[in-house]
C-alpha cells in the first residue's frame, strides 16, 4: 500500500506501466480485457443514460440556439427563429461589455483560485494534523459559510463592507485609517468580491483535503519525521505529492466554479460600479433572462464552455493526471 | 491519523509545546471569521423587528423571540416543504452515491475501450454552463409529463459529473494489486466494487454525500421552474416566494427569512456533523498491508 | 455522411419537440363559466400570499370553481413565466407587472381583454395604459402604484422649513437646509446608479416634460426637457445632497429613521413599512405631493394588471374571476387586505379610501401620473437609461451626450 502510493506520488505513469507489465501475459490478460470492456460499459450505463436523456437535449438545443437570433417572441414560436450563422459569436468579440466581463472573470479566477486552494489546504492541515481536540466543532465552524444561504451571507457581507457603519470601516476608523467605499469603488469592488468567494468556498476545498489527507498512511509521515524532515519539508515532499489526485480535483472544480461565478456579484453589486464586477455568467444571465437575447446568451455560454475546457485540459496536463 | 484522539508522536517536545497553543489560537481566529455570518443569521432569527432594523446593528437580541418562527409556520406549510426537500435530497444523494461511484470505479480501475471517451463526456458535462439549460430542459420535462413530480426534481440531478470525477480521483488511490488479487481469487466485478472498493473509499463517499445533499437541499432555480403546485415546493422555493418583495425588504435582514434560512441550514449541518467522522475511517485504517 | 445524418435527425427531433410545445394552441374558449373547473392563478410577492384568502371567498360564491393560487417571488417571476410560456403552461390568470406585459403580449401568450366588460373609463388612465400593447388591451388594471415625497417634519422644523416643498427648486433648497441647519448627512435620497435607477428618475423626467418613449412609442430620451431633468437630478449627487453610490440591498427607510436621509421619493408600501418597523417615528414624518416642475407634479405610475393566458381552457371563468377582483367592491376589499391602491376609480368613494388625508394625496398623484408605453424590450430599454444616469452621476459623461447615446441605442430596440 504505502509503496504504491509513494510511487504514485513521484511518478504514477511509471508505476502503471510496471504494473501492467507485471500482469500475467496473454490469455488471462485478454480475458480480463473482455471482462473490463463489458463491466466498463455496465458501470457507465446509468450515468450515460441519465446524461443522454436529461443533459444532451438541452446542450444541443442551446448550441443550436447560439446560431440563431432566438428572442422572446420565439419562446412560443421557436420555428420562427432565424439562422444567422456565427453572427452572435463575431458580435460577441466586438462587444465591449462582454470583453470587460471576460477580463473580470479572468481576474476573479487568477486571484481567487490559488487563494482558495492554498487557504483550504492550510485549514485542512490545521484541522486534521495541527489540532486534536474539538475537531468536529472546528470543522463545522469552518464549513458554516458553505451551508449558509446566500441571502444571509449577502446581509452580513453588506454589513461588513458598508462604507459608513460597516465592520471594516469601523475597524479602520479605530486605527485612524480612511477606508474607501469598497463596493462603490472600481478598484476595490472586485477584490472585495474575491475575498467573499474565497471565504464561501474554502470550506468545500477543506472537506476535500481532509478526506484526501486521510488516505495518506500515517507510517509514511512518521518515517519522514524519523528521517528528520521539518514540518514544511514534510508538507512539500510528502503531503502535497500524495494529495495530488485531490489537489487536481479541487483545483479543477474551483476553477470551473469561479469561471462560472455568478452569485457574489449578483447579490452584492449587480455587476457595478460601471461593470467593474460584471462577470461572464452575470452578463449571460442579463442578456438571456432580463433582455431575452437567448441566441446571444447561448453563444456566450459556448464561448465560456470553450474557455473552461481549454483551461481544464491545461490543468489536467500540467498536473499530470495519471490515468489518461 | 488513524485514531484521531491518539496523541501524535512527539519527537520535539519543546517545539511542540509551543506550537500547539499557537495552532489553537489560529484555529479560533479562523473560526471567528468563518462562522460569524452564520451566527448573525442564527441570532437574527430570534430578533424582534426593532433589533433587526436598529442602526448601528444589534448583535445579541435585546428580546429573544420565537415570533419569526411562528409567523413563518403560520404563513408557509413548512412541514410539507421540509418533507419535499428531504425526499428529493435523499433520492438524489442515494442515486449519486451509486451511479457516480460506479462510473468512477470504471474510469479509475477498468481498462475498457470507451474509457477515455466517457471521461471526456464527464469532463464536458462538468464544464457546460448550466443556467441556460433550464429553458430547454423545462420544455423537455413538460413533454415527458414530469413537471410537478418528484421524478422531475430528482432525475436531472441523479448522476452528476462532479460526483463521477470526485469518485474517480479517490478510487485511483486504491491499489491495483488488491483488485488483481481478488480477481485471481475469482471475485466478480460487482463483488469487488461493493465489497472491496467502496469500503476503501468511505471518506470520498462521505464527501460526496455532503456535497450532493447540500447541493440538492439548496437547489433553487430548477425546483422553482419545475414546480407550479405549491404542494411540491421545496424549502428554498417556498422561502423565495417572499424573499425579494419590496414590501418586506429591510436592511437588517428580514426576520422571517432568517428564521427560514436557519431551518434550511440546520439539517445540512447535521448531515455534515455526522458524516465528517467518516473522514477518519479511511484507507489508512482498512488494514490493507 | 453519417455525422450529417445524425445532426439532421437531432435537428428534426428538436424542431418537432419545440413545435409540439408551441402548438398547445389557443383552441377556442374552452369550458363555460358555469361548468365545474379548476382555475390556476399566479401572483407575485405579497399579492400572491394574500390572493389565496380572496380566492376562498370567491369559491364560496361560485361552488363550481376551484382556484389554485401559486405565489411566485418577484425576483424569479420573469424566469418562471418565460419557461411556462415556452411550454404552453401559463396559468389561466396571471399577474403582469408593467414591464412584462409588452413582452408576453408580443409573444402571443396573452388573450386580449373584452373591453365591453372592462371599460377604460372605470380606471385611472395610467393604470389602463399599462394593460395596453400595440393598440390592444391585454391586461385589466388590478392595483396602481406611484411615488410621492416623504419628509421628516421634526427635522424640517430644526431646518427652518415651514411646509413641504412645492416646486423642484424648493426641493433642492430644502435638501440643502436639512443638511446645513439640521445637520443631516444628506438632504434627499435618490438612487444615483445601478439597476432600475430609472424608477427613481421618472418623477423628475415626467415633471420636466420629458419621457423615454412618447405616446406613440417613439424614443425621445434626449429631448431638451430630459437633458434638463437629468442635469437637475445629477446636481443632487454633485452637491453632496445625495450619496454617490448605493450600497447593495440599500433600505432607505433605515436612513429615514436615523435622519441621514430626511427626504426621499417613495411608493405607497413604504408608509406601512415605516409605521411597522419604526413605531417611534410616528408623528415625525409626513408625505406630500411630488414637487412640481415646468409640467406640474407628474409622478410615475406602476402597478400590476391581470391577464388571461391565450392557451387557457377556462377563459370564461377566468374573466369572471378578474371581474370580481377589479370591480369597485373587490378593489376596496383588496385595499383593506394589502394596502394596494385600487386601480378602479369608483373604489375610492368608499370607507377609508374616501376620507384619509394621506390617501387623498396618493389619489391626486395617481390621477396625473404617467407610465411608459408597453414594449417587448422594455427592460432592455430602461437599462440603457440606467446606464446613462449612472454615467452622469458618476461624472464620466455630460447629460446631453449620455442621453444621446441612450437615444441611439433605444432606437434600435423599439419596433
Amino acid at each position: 500500500m504505502s509503496a504504491t502510493t509513494g510511487q504514485a506520488a513521484s511518478d504514477a505513469a511509471v508505476t502503471k506501466k510496471r504494473q501492467s507489465a507485471r500482469t500475467p501475459a496473454s490469455r488471462p490478460a485478454r480475458r480480463s480485457l473482455g471482462r473490463h470492456n463489458l463491466h466498463g460499459w455496465l458501470f457507465s450505463a446509468p450515468f450515460l443514460v441519465l446524461f443522454g436523456v436529461f443533459m444532451l437535449f438541452p446542450i444541443v438545443a442551446t448550441l443550436l440556439m447560439s446560431f440563431t437570433d432566438f428572442g422572446a417572441r420565439n419562446v412560443t414560436h421557436p420555428g420562427d427563429a432565424n439562422f444567422i450563422g456565427v453572427d452572435n459569436y463575431t458580435q460577441l468579440f466586438q462587444d465591449d461589455t462582454f470583453l470587460t466581463a471576460l477580463f473580470n472573470t479572468a481576474y476573479f479566477v487568477v486571484a481567487g483560485v490559488p487563494l482558495t486552494i492554498v487557504l483550504g489546504l492550510l485549514v485542512a492541515l490545521l484541522l486534521n494534523n495541527g489540532i486534536d481536540r474539538a475537531r468536529t466543532f472546528f470543522r463545522i465552524g469552518f464549513y458554516a459559510p458553505v451551508v449558509t444561504t446566500i441571502v444571509a451571507v449577502a446581509v452580513v457581507w453588506r454589513f461588513v463592507l458598508d462604507p459608513s457603519d460597516g465592520l471594516i470601516a469601523g475597524l479602520c476608523s479605530a486605527l485612524g485609517v480612511h477606508t474607501p467605499d469598497l463596493l462603490g469603488s472600481r478598484t476595490w469592488a472586485m477584490p472585495a468580491l474575491i475575498a467573499m468567494a474565497v471565504w464561501r468556498n474554502m470550506g468545500t476545498v477543506m472537506v476535500l483535503f481532509i478526506a484526501g489527507l486521510q488516505a495518506i498512511p500515517t507510517e509514511v509521515r512518521e518515517a519522514a519525521r524519523l528521517d528528520g524532515a521539518g514540518a514544511f519539508q514534510e508538507l512539500r515532499r510528502i503531503t502535497v505529492p500524495l494529495l495530488r489526485p485531490t489537489l487536481l480535483y479541487a483545483t479543477v472544480i474551483t476553477t470551473i466554479g469561479y469561471l462560472n461565478v455568478f452569485e457574489e456579484p449578483f447579490v452584492m453589486t449587480q455587476g457595478g460600479p460601471t461593470n467593474a464586477t460584471l462577470t461572464v455568467s452575470l452578463n449571460m444571465y442579463q442578456q438571456g433572462f432580463n433582455f431575452f437575447h437567448m441566441g446571444y446568451a447561448s453563444a456566450m455560454a459556448y464561448v465560456l464552455f470553450v474557455v473552461i475546457m481549454g483551461i481544464t485540459v491545461l490543468q489536467l496536463r500540467l498536473m499530470k493526471d495519471n490515468t489518461r | 491519523m488513524s485514531a484521531p484522539t491518539a496523541p501524535a508522536p512527539n519527537h520535539r517536545p519543546r517545539e511542540a509545546a509551543l506550537r500547539k497553543p499557537l495552532l489553537y489560537l489560529i484555529a479560533c481566529a479562523g473560526l471567528l471569521v468563518m462562522a460569524t455570518p452564520f451566527l448573525w443569521m442564527a441570532l437574527s432569527a430570534f430578533k424582534t423587528k426593532k433589533d433587526l432594523t436598529a442602526s448601528p446593528p444589534v448583535w445579541i437580541p435585546s428580546h429573544w423571540t420565537l415570533g419569526n418562527f411562528t409567523e413563518l409556520l403560520d404563513q408557509l406549510d413548512m412541514p410539507r416543504f421540509f418533507l419535499n426537500s428531504l425526499i428529493v435530497a435523499v433520492l438524489v444523494t442515494v442515486c449519486n452515491l451509486l451511479f457516480c461511484s460506479m462510473l468512477g470505479y470504471a474510469l479509475a480501475k477498468l481498462r475498457f475501450s470507451g474509457r477515455s471517451k466517457i471521461f471526456g463526456v464527464v469532463l464536458a458535462a462538468l464544464m457546460v454552463p448550466g443556467n441556460l439549460m433550464v429553458l430547454p430542459l423545462y420544455v423537455l420535462m413538460n413533454q415527458m409529463g414530469l413537471i410537478d413530480t418528484y421524478a422531475g426534481l430528482v432525475l436531472p440531478f441523479a448522476a452528476s459529473a462532479f460526483g463521477v470525477f470526485l469518485m474517480r480521483q479517490f478510487m485511483q488511490g486504491v491499489p491495483d494489486e488488491l483488485l488483481e488479487a481478488a480477481r485471481m481469487d475469482g471475485a466478480g466485478e460487482w463483488y469487488i466494487f461493493f465489497r472491496i472498493v467502496l469500503p476503501l473509499v468511505k471518506p470520498a463517499l462521505a464527501t460526496l454525500t455532503i456535497f450532493t445533499f447540500l447541493g440538492s437541499w439548496n437547489n433553487f432555480i430548477w425546483p422553482l421552474i419545475a414546480t407550479n403546485d405549491p404542494g411540491k415546493y421545496t424549502l428554498p422555493v417556498a422561502l423565495a416566494t417572499f424573499a425579494n418583495d419590496p414590501n418586506r425588504t429591510v436592511a437588517g435582514g428580514n426576520g422571517m427569512l432568517m428564521a427560514g434560512s436557519l431551518l434550511v441550514v440546520v439539517p445540512v449541518l447535521l448531515v455534515f456533523a455526522v458524516l465528517q467522522r467518516h473522514f477518519t475511517q479511511g484507507i489508512a485504517t482498512a488494514g490493507l498491508k | 455522411m453519417n455525422r450529417a445524418a445524425a445532426i439532421g435527425s437531432i435537428t428534426l427531433t428538436l424542431a418537432s419537440v419545440l413545435a409540439l410545445t408551441a402548438c398547445g394552441g389557443s383552441g377556442g374558449a374552452g369550458v363555460a363559466a358555469g361548468a365545474k373547473q379548476t382555475l390556476t392563478v399566479w401572483a407575485m410577492g405579497t399579492e400572491g400570499e394574500k390572493l389565496g384568502d380572496v380566492a376562498k371567498v370567491y369559491e364560496k360564491a361560485h361552488p363550481n370553481v376551484t382556484i389554485k393560487v401559486t405565489p411566485v417571488g418577484w425576483d424569479v417571476a420573469h424566469q418562471k413565466l418565460v419557461a411556462a410560456a415556452a411550454a404552453g403552461k401559463l396559468p389561466d390568470v396571471v399577474q403582469m407587472g408593467g414591464s412584462y406585459l409588452g413582452e408576453f403580449a408580443d409573444m402571443g401568450a396573452l388573450e386580449p381583454v373584452d373591453t365591453t366588460t372592462f371599460k377604460q373609463g372605470d380606471y385611472f388612465p395610467a393604470a389602463w395604459q399599462q394593460g395596453q400593447y400595440d393598440g390592444k388591451t391585454y391586461g385589466v388594471p388590478w392595483y396602481v402604484d406611484t411615488r410621492v415625497l416623504y419628509y421628516r417634519t421634526d427635522l424640517a422644523k430644526t431646518a427652518g422649513i415651514a411646509q413641504a416643498p412645492a416646486t423642484m427648486a424648493d426641493l433642492q433648497k430644502d435638501a440643502a437646509a436639512y443638511q446645513s441647519k439640521a445637520h443631516t448627512k444628506y438632504g434627499l435620497y435618490i438612487q444615483s446608479a445601478g439597476l432600475d435607477t430609472v424608477q427613481s428618475f421618472y418623477p423628475f423626467l415626467y415633471s420636466a416634460g420629458g419621457a423615454i418613449l412618447d405616446d406613440k412609442g417613439k424614443p425621445v430620451v434626449n429631448s431638451p426637457e430630459a437633458v434638463k431633468a437629468l442635469d437637475y437630478y445629477s446636481s443632487y449627487i454633485k452637491k453632496g445632497l445625495t450619496q454617490k453610490s448605493v450600497p447593495p440591498g440599500y433600505d432607505v427607510t433605515k436612513d429615514f429613521n436615523t435622519g441621514a436621509a430626511p427626504m426621499f421619493i417613495g411608493g405607497p408600501w413604504m408608509s406601512g413599512l415605516i409605521a411597522e418597523n419604526y413605531p417611534d417615528l410616528k408623528g415625525k414624518w409626513a408625505i406630500a405631493p411630488l414637487p412640481a416642475d415646468t409640467k406640474g407634479s407628474v409622478s410615475m405610475a406602476g402597478g400590476s394588471s391581470l391577464a388571461i393566458s391565450a392557451d387557457s381552457q377556462h377563459k370564461a371563468a377566468a374573466k369572471d374571476f378578474i371581474k370580481y377582483l377589479t370591480d369597485p367592491a373587490g378593489q376596496a376589499d383588496w385595499f383593506t387586505r394589502t394596502n394596494d391602491l385600487p386601480a378602479a376609480r369608483a373604489a375610492w368613494n368608499t370607507g377609508k379610501l374616501s376620507t384619509d388625508p394621506d390617501l387623498k394625496i396618493w389619489k391626486q398623484q395617481v390621477e396625473t401620473s404617467k407610465t411608459i408605453p408597453s414594449e417587448p424590450k422594455l427592460t432592455e430599454i430602461t437599462s440603457k437609461v440606467d446606464t446613462a444616469i449612472g454615467a452622469v452621476t458618476q461624472g464620466s459623461s455630460s447629460a446631453k451626450s449620455a442621453l444621446d447615446q441612450a437615444q441611439s441605442q433605444i432606437e434600435g430596440l423599439v419596433k
